[in-house]
C-alpha cells in the first residue's frame, strides 16, 4: 500500500552496493555457503569416481592373477605306466637280492628262521609272527633303538611295520556268500586269533567297525556273528605267507564251526596273490602291503574293483642268530650296508668280527621285502640312482627298436654300446642322414632321468581340477576320480615347480618345462635392449642436441619416430622377417662367421629376434631418451659450455648422466614391452617346438609368451594348465629384470646426484 | 611510480619553503627591532629560535628517514642532500638573526649611530631578497637564478664595509663607548654572515640541479676588512 | 647514441664491442654498441627489463651461438681479435671468458668435481695434488672454502643457494679466465648471500675483469667501478644509454632517461 520500501531483514551491504559493483555480482553470504557446498559436492564425486576406477582396476587385476593361480595349483589324476616309486624299489630290491652270500631267497618265512637260526653270521628279513614261533634261536635288531614290540608296532614307532589286510571285491562278495561270510568271520575273530598266534591285531574298534560297515554293504546284521554252518561252496586264499598262520588258524575255526565247503589257503607272496586275485583264481588275497596302482589296473582289466579289510599290523624283524653278540641295535645306513655293499661284518660297524654276512631273505615279490626296501630306500627317486642302474632300467622297459632309435640320438656311454652295436652306429654315422648321436657328448644323469619318466614311467594326467575345486570339494573330486580313473593316482600338484623352470619343452605336459623358453626370452630381450638401447639413446641425443629442429626434415623425422611408436607389432614382425630373416640371412644365421647351428640353416635365430624387437622398442627408447634429455636443464648445458666444454664433452658429462635416469625408465618400459611380445616373434620364425637350449645368437629359439600361446591352443587341459603356470613365470621374470633394471637406474641416479 | 616517494619530497620542499619564508620574514624583524630599539620584537626574535632549531632537527631526521626508506638515487638523492644542506644554513641564518636580538637587548637604551639606522634596514632587505630568491631557484630548480644570486653580496659587502668604517671613526671618537662599538660590529657581522650563507644554499642549489658543487662565494669576511 | 663516450676510464681495456648488432631472427635485440671494459675493474650492465643487456654480456663469450636463431653482426675486440672472425672456436673464448649465471647452477656431482671437472676438461696438466691444490685455492678464491673444505665429496646441489653461486664463482675462477661473466649472479639470493658475493666480487677484480649484469640499483652502486645503462628504443632494440663511472652516474647522470631510470621512474 505504502510507497515507502519495505524494511528488511538484514542491514543493506553498503560497501557491495555501492563501491564495488562486482562485489554485488557474486553470491549472497548464505549463497556463497550454498555454491561453495555444492563444488565440494562435485569434487567429492569425482573422487569418488577415480576410487571407483582405482578400485575397479584393482580387482580386474586381482582377478587375473587368482584365476592363473587358481590354474596353476589343483589335484590331478595321474596315470603311470610304471610309478617312479615302483622303478625305484625294484632297482633297491635287486640289490638286496644281488648282494654277496645270500644264502636263501625264500618265499616261506619259517625257511628264513630256519637258516638264521642254523648259521651263527646269519641275518635275515622276516615277519614277527615266525620270528616268534622261532624265539630261541633267534633275536630282533632294534632300529633305531625301537625294538619290534606290541608296544612299539601299535604306537608306529617301530619303523618295519606293514598292515595286514585282506582283499577281496565286491563282486566276489556277492557272488560268493561264503567269501563274504569269511571274511567277516576274520575280521569278528582277527583280534582273538592272532593274539593267540603272538601277532599283532589290529585295533579293536578298527575291526569293529570295518566289520559293520562290511556287514551292512553285505545286506547283514552286524551285531550277529557269523553261523560257518549257513555257507558252502570252495574260497580259494592267495597271498602272503605272513598273513598265512593267521588265516590258516581262522580257516579251522571256521570249518570247526560247521563250514561244508573247501578251503583252499597258498602261501605264494602277496605279489602272486594279487596276481591270481586280479587273473580270477583266488577270492581273497593275505596282503602284507596296499595294492598297487599297476596291480589295480590289472584288476580293472577283469572288472575287479579291489577292496580291502585291515587285520592286522606286521613288523618286520631284522633276525639273526641267537649266537651272535655283537649286532643289537642299527640304524637305517647301517641296515642299508647290511642288506647291500657291506660283505663282511666290520664293513658295517667297526669292530664287528670280519666275517661274512649270511643273508637269508624273502623273494622280491614278498611285502616283506617291500616293506623293507620302502622303509630303508624311500624318498629315494630315479635321480638318487646310479648312471649305470638307470640305463638297465631304460633298456629293460622299452622295445629294444625305441633304445637304439635314443641311442642314434645320444649315445649313453661314450666308449659302449648298450641297444645298438658297434657296426650298425659307425654304418649310420657314415650315411648322409648322420643322426645326433654321431656328434654329441653322451648323455648326462639327467636327461636320462628326464627320458625314463618319459618313456617308462609316462604319467599321463587324466584330469586336473582347479585350486578352488580342489580346495571346497576335495572329496568329491577324491570320489569322483576313484570312480572315473580307478588306476590313476590322484594327488595334489603344483604345476610350478622347479622342475617345471628347469625342463626344457616337451610333449607330455606332465614332462613340458620353460628352461628352453625362459633362455630363449632372456637372450631375445638382450639383444634387442643391447641393441635398441645405444641406438635409441644415440638416435634421441642427435635428435635433442644436434638436429636444427627448425629444418623441415628433421621435423618429418620426429613426427615419423613417433608415429612409429604405434605401429602395430605384427608390422615390425614383417619388417623382421623381410630384412633379417630373409635379406640378411648370411648374417643372422651365422653363416658368414662360420658359428651357425648346423640344424638351423636360415636366418630364423635368436639374432633375428632381438633385432626385431630393437627395431620395435627403438622409437619408445627414442621418445622417452628426448624427453628425458628435454628435462635436463639447460642451465647445466650453459654451466659446461661457459667453462670452455665442448658440445660432445658437455653432452656426455652432463646430459646423458643427468638424463640416465628417464632414458632408463624407457628402456624399462622397452624391456616390458618386448618381453611380452610374441606376434612379431612368430612371424619371424620362433620355433613352435624346440626341446634344446639356446646357446647364441646364431640358434633356434622360442620365448616364454610364444610358448604360452602355443600351449593354450593345444586341445588337451593339462597344457592350459602349465601355460597357467608359465604366466606365472613370464610375470616373475619380468618383474625381475625390472626391478634389477630400477635397482640399476637408482643406483645410477645416485651416485650422480 | 614512486609516489608516495615523490609526496614525501614535496612535503620536504614544503618544509623548507615555510621555515625559509619564517627566516626572511625575522630578518626583516629583527633589524627594525635593532634600528628602533624595540625590545619586545627582539626578545621575540631570540624566542623564536628554539623552534626553528626544532624544525631543522625534524626536517633533517625525516631526510635522513628518506633515505634510509627509498635509498634515493642521482636527482632524488641530490634533492635530499640539498634539503639536509639547506634547513643548515636557514637554521645558522636564524642563529645570526637570534645574535642580533641579543646584541639589541645588550645595547638597552643606548642610541645607536645613525648610520645603521640609515643603512642596516638596507642591508637586512638586501640579505633577506638573496635568500629569497636562493629558496625560488631551490623549488624552481633554477640554476640560472641560484648562479645569480651570489652577485647580489656585493651591495652587502659594500654596506658592511661603509658601516664597519664608521664603527671604527666612532670608537676612535668615543674611546669609552668601546664595547657599544663592539655591540655594533657583532651585529653587522652577523648580518653579513647572513648573506654569506645565503650563497652556500645557490651552491647547494647548483649541486642538486647539475651535480656539480661549485664554490661561489669567497669567504671574504671570515676575518675582518684591512 | 654512439657518440657516447666509450672508455670512461681511458685505461687499459680487457674487451671491446664496434657497432655490435644482435638479432634474434629478424628482431634487432641489440643496436650499434659500443663499449670497452677496463681492465680489473668491475662494470656493471644495468637497465629495464628486455634492453639487451644478458644479451650484450653473452655477446662477450659467444653464448648467444646456443641460441639457433641469434645472429650477431659488428665486432667484439679480444686481444686484437674479432672473436666472431670465421677462424675463432666459441670453445676457445668461452675458456677465456668465463661465466656465472643468474641462478646458481653446480653440477650435480661433488663440490670437488664441481671445481676440477673444467680445469681437467681444459687440458690441466698438473697431478692430483696439483688438481687438489687448484680446487682448494678456487674455493679459498671463492670465499666458500670455509663452508666446504668438510664435505668436498658431497653434492654440489647439498650446498645453500649462496654457497652454490660462489662454487659457481669457484669453478668458472679455476681455469683461469681473464673475464668473468655475470649474469644477475646474486639475483636469486637472499640479501645476505648478495653481500657476500658483492664482497667477494671485489676481492676479485685484483685478478679479473668482471663484467656483471644486474637488475639491483644498489648493487651496481655498491659493487662496480663503471656502470652502463642500456635501454629499449621505439623499435623495441636495446640500446647503450650511458655509460660512466659508476659514482657519476648514480649521483648525477647525464642522460635524462637514466635518472629517471635509477631513481626508478621507469623501467
Amino acid at each position: 500500500m505504502s510507497d515507502r520500501p519495505l524494511p528488511t531483514e538484514t542491514p543493506p551491504e553498503p560497501a557491495a552496493e555501492q563501491g564495488d559493483r562486482f562485489a554485488a555480482l557474486y553470491p549472497s553470504e548464505e549463497g556463497i555457503r550454498a555454491q561453495v557446498a555444492r563444488r565440494q559436492r562435485v569434487a567429492t564425486g569425482w573422487r569418488v569416481a577415480f576410487l571407483a576406477a582405482t578400485s575397479l582396476a584393482v580387482v580386474i587385476l586381482s582377478t587375473l592373477l587368482l584365476s592363473i593361480i587358481n590354474q596353476s595349483f589343483g589335484l590331478v589324476a595321474e596315470q603311470t605306466d610304471i610309478p617312479e616309486a615302483q622303478l625305484v624299489a625294484d632297482h633297491y630290491k635287486s640289490q638286496v637280492l644281488g648282494a654277496t652270500n645270500v644264502l636263501l631267497a625264500t618265499e616261506d618265512d619259517a625257511d628264513i628262521a630256519a637258516g638264521i637260526a642254523a648259521d651263527a653270521n646269519g641275518i635275515g628279513l622276516l615277519g614277527y609272527a615266525v620270528y616268534a614261533d622261532n624265539g630261541a634261536a633267534l633275536q630282533a635288531l632294534s632300529v633305531d633303538g625301537v625294538a619290534p614290540t606290541a608296544e612299539t608296532v601299535a604306537t608306529g614307532t617301530y619303523p618295519l611295520t606293514r598292515p595286514l589286510l585282506l582283499y577281496s571285491s565286491a563282486a566276489i562278495l556277492s557272488d560268493k556268500p561264503q567269501v563274504a561270510a569269511f571274511l567277516l568271520y576274520t575280521l569278528q575273530h582277527a583280534e582273538e586269533v592272532m593274539s593267540e598266534l603272538g601277532a599283532f591285531p589290529a585295533d579293536a574298534t578298527a575291526l569293529a567297525e570295518q566289520a559293520a560297515a562290511l556287514a551292512t554293504t553285505l545286506g547283514l546284521d552286524p551285531a550277529a556273528p557269523i553261523d560257518p554252518a549257513a555257507y558252502e561252496g570252495d574260497i580259494v586264499i592267495s597271498g602272503s605267507s605272513t598273513l598265512n598262520p593267521v588265516t590258516r588258524e581262522i580257516a579251522r575255526r571256521f570249518r570247526g564251526e560247521g563250514f561244508q565247503g573247501a578251503i583252499k589257503i597258498s602261501s605264494v607272496g602277496t605279489v602272486a596273490g594279487f596276481e591270481a586275485f586280479c587273473a580270477e583264481s583266488a577270492d581273497l588275497v593275505d596282503a602284507s602291503r596296499p595294492i598297487t596302482t599297476v596291480e589295480t589296473a590289472a584288476c580293472a582289466a577283469n572288472n575287479l574293483t579291489p577292496l580291502s579289510v585291515q587285520v592286522g599290523l606286521d613288523p618286520v624283524v631284522v633276525a639273526v642268530n641267537s649266537a651272535n653278540t655283537f649286532a643289537a641295535d642299527v640304524n637305517g645306513e647301517q641296515l642299508a650296508a647290511l642288506f647291500t655293499t657291506a660283505t663282511n661284518w666290520s664293513e658295517v660297524v667297526a669292530g664287528w668280527p670280519a666275517d661274512a654276512i649270511h643273508r637269508f631273505l624273502p623273494t622280491t615279490d614278498s611285502g616283506t621285502m617291500d616293506v623293507f626296501v620302502n622303509t630303508v630306500f624311500g624318498g629315494r627317486t630315479l635321480a638318487d640312482l646310479p648312471y649305470d642302474a638307470l640305463v638297465q632300467i631304460f633298456k629293460a622297459n622299452v622295445t629294444a627298436g625305441r633304445c637304439r632309435a635314443i641311442e642314434a640320438e645320444q649315445r649313453f656311454y661314450a666308449d659302449s654300446f648298450v641297444c645298438d652295436t658297434e657296426e650298425a652306429f659307425t654304418a649310420r654315422c657314415q650315411s648322409d642322414a648322420a643322426p645326433t648321436g654321431c656328434v654329441l657328448e653322451p648323455r648326462d644323469k639327467g636327461s636320462l632321468v628326464a627320458l625314463i619318466q618319459a618313456d617308462v614311467v609316462n604319467p599321463v594326467v587324466q584330469q586336473a581340477w582347479f585350486l578352488a575345486e580342489s580346495l571346497f570339494r576335495r572329496e568329491e573330486i577324491m570320489a569322483e576320480a576313484r570312480q572315473a580313473y580307478p588306476t590313476a593316482d590322484v594327488h595334489f600338484r603344483r604345476w610350478l615347480t622347479l622342475d617345471f623352470l628347469t625342463r626344457p619343452q616337451s610333449s607330455q605336459p606332465e614332462l613340458a618345462g620353460v628352461r628352453t623358453a625362459i633362455l630363449g626370452s632372456l637372450w631375445v630381450v638382450a639383444i634387442g635392449i643391447l641393441v635398441g638401447f645405444p641406438v635409441g639413446v644415440g638416435a634421441a641425443i642427435y635428435l635433442e642436441e644436434y638436429a636444427d629442429k627448425r629444418r623441415r626434415f628433421n621435423r618429418f623425422i620426429q613426427t615419423n619416430i613417433n608415429n612409429l611408436a604405434g605401429v602395430p607389432s605384427i608390422i615390425y614382425g614383417l619388417l623382421g622377417l623381410t630384412v633379417f630373416v630373409r635379406v640378411l640371412e648370411p648374417i643372422t644365421s651365422g653363416a658368414v662367421f662360420g658359428v651357425g647351428d648346423a640344424t638351423t640353416a636360415n636366418g630364423r635365430t635368436i639374432l633375428s629376434a632381438g633385432l626385431t624387437l630393437a627395431l620395435l622398442i627403438l622409437p619408445v627408447i627414442i621418445i622417452s631418451a628426448q624427453e628425458a634429455i628435454k628435462a635436463v636443464p639447460s642451465s647445466l648445458r650453459e654451466a659446461s659450455l661457459g667453462l670452455g666444454a665442448t658440445k660432445w664433452q658437455t653432452i656426455w658429462n652432463h646430459v646423458v648422466p643427468n638424463a640416465i635416469g628417464g632414458i632408463m625408465t624407457g628402456v624399462i618400459l622397452a624391456m616390458s614391452r618386448i618381453i611380452g611380445e610374441t606376434a612379431p616373434l612368430v612371424v619371424v620364425g620362433a620355433s613352435t617346438f624346440i626341446t634344446t637350449d639356446p646357446t647364441g645368437p646364431f640358434s633356434k629359439f622360442t620365448t616364454l609368451p610364444t610358448q604360452i600361446f602355443q600351449w593354450t591352443s593345444r586341445p588337451q587341459q593339462t597344457f592350459l594348465l602349465i601355460a597357467g603356470a608359465a604366466i606365472i613365470v613370464l610375470l616373475v621374470l619380468l618383474f625381475i629384470l625390472n626391478a634389477f633394471a630400477i635397482y640399476l637406474r637408482n643406483r645410477y641416479a645416485r651416485r650422480i646426484g | 611510480m614512486r609516489q608516495s616517494f615523490d609526496r614525501e619530497l614535496q612535503r620536504l620542499q614544503a618544509e623548507i619553503l615555510r621555515m625559509g619564508s619564517e627566516v626572511e620574514e625575522h630578518l626583516t624583524r629583527v633589524t627594525t627591532a635593532f634600528v628602533e630599539r624595540d625590545a619586545y620584537t627582539a626578545a621575540q626574535m631570540i624566542a623564536a629560535d628554539t623552534s626553528i632549531n626544532e624544525r631543522r632537527i625534524q626536517i633533517g631526521l625525516d631526510a635522513l628517514t628518506l633515505i634510509a626508506k627509498q635509498q634515493p638515487l642521482a636527482g632524488d638523492l641530490r634533492l635530499i642532500g640539498a634539503v639536509m644542506e639547506i634547513v643548515g644554513e636557514l637554521e645558522r641564518i636564524h642563529d645570526y638573526i637570534k645574535g642580533i636580538g641579543k646584541i639589541s637587548l645588550n645595547i638597552g637604551a643606548t642610541p645607536i649611530l645613525p648610520a645603521f639606522v640609515a643603512h642596516m634596514p638596507e642591508m637586512a632587505e638586501t640579505a633577506r631578497e638573496m635568500l629569497h630568491l636562493s629558496l625560488k631557484a631551490f623549488v624552481d630548480r633554477d640554476r640560472d637564478l641560484a648562479q645569480r644570486v651570489p652577485a647580489m653580496d656585493d651591495v652587502v659587502d659594500a654596506l658592511f664595509n661603509q658601516l664597519y668604517a664608521d664603527i671604527l671613526a666612532y670608537a676612535a671618537n668615543q674611546p669609552q663607548a668601546i664595547s657599544h662599538s663592539n655591540q655594533l660590529e657583532w651585529a653587522l657581522h652577523n648580518l653579513e654572515r647572513s648573506a654569506d650563507r645565503t650563497i652556500n644554499i645557490c651552491e647547494w642549489v647548483v649541486y642538486m640541479v647539475t651535480g656539480v658543487y661549485h664554490e661561489m662565494s669567497m669567504g671574504e669576511y671570515e676575518a675582518p676588512p684591512q | 647514441m654512439t657518440t657516447l663516450a666509450h672508455d670512461p676510464s681511458g685505461g687499459p681495456f680487457a674487451i671491446e664491442a664496434q657497432a655490435l648488432n644482435i638479432y634474434y631472427g629478424s628482431f634487432r635485440a641489440v643496436k650499434d654498441i659500443n663499449l670497452r671494459f677496463s681492465t680489473h675493474k668491475i662494470t656493471a650492465l644495468i637497465g629495464p627489463s628486455g634492453c639487451g643487456k644478458s644479451t650484450v654480456l653473452r655477446a662477450f663469450n659467444r653464448m648467444n651461438d646456443l641460441i639457433p636463431i641469434s645472429r650477431t653482426e659488428g665486432t667484439v675486440l679480444f686481444h686484437g681479435k674479432n672473436i666472431y672472425d670465421a677462424d675463432v672456436d666459441p670453445v676457445q673464448v668461452r675458456r677465456r671468458v668465463g661465466m656465472v649465471f643468474q641462478k646458481p647452477n653446480p653440477f650435480p656431482k661433488t663440490i670437488y668435481e664441481n671445481v676440477a671437472w673444467g680445469a681437467r676438461i681444459n687440458g690441466f696438466k698438473g697431478n692430483k695434488a696439483d688438481m687438489d691444490a687448484l680446487v682448494e685455492e678456487s674455493l679459498r678464491d671463492a670465499a666458500v672454502w670455509d663452508d666446504v673444505k668438510d664435505k668436498l665429496f658431497q653434492s654440489g646441489l647439498s650446498l645453500s643457494g649462496g654457497q652454490q653461486q660462489r662454487l659457481c664463482i669457484a669453478r668458472a675462477i679455476a681455469t683461469r679466465p681473464e673475464l668473468i661473466l655475470m649474469d644477475e649472479p646474486a639475483s636469486a639470493l637472499d640479501p645476505i648471500s648478495t653481500l657476500r658475493i658483492e664482497e667477494l666480487i671485489q676481492d676479485l677484480k685484483k685478478n679479473y675483469t668482471i663484467l656483471i649484469v644486474t637488475h639491483n640499483m644498489q648493487q651496481a652502486a655498491r659493487a662496480s667501478d663503471y656502470t652502463a645503462f642500456f635501454n629499449m628504443d621505439t623499435d623495441r632494440a636495446g640500446y647503450l644509454v650511458e655509460y660512466g663511472q659508476t659514482d657519476q652516474v648514480f649521483t648525477s647522470p647525464k642522460s635524462e632517461m637514466t635518472e629517471q631510470y635509477i631513481t626508478g621512474r621507469f623501467g
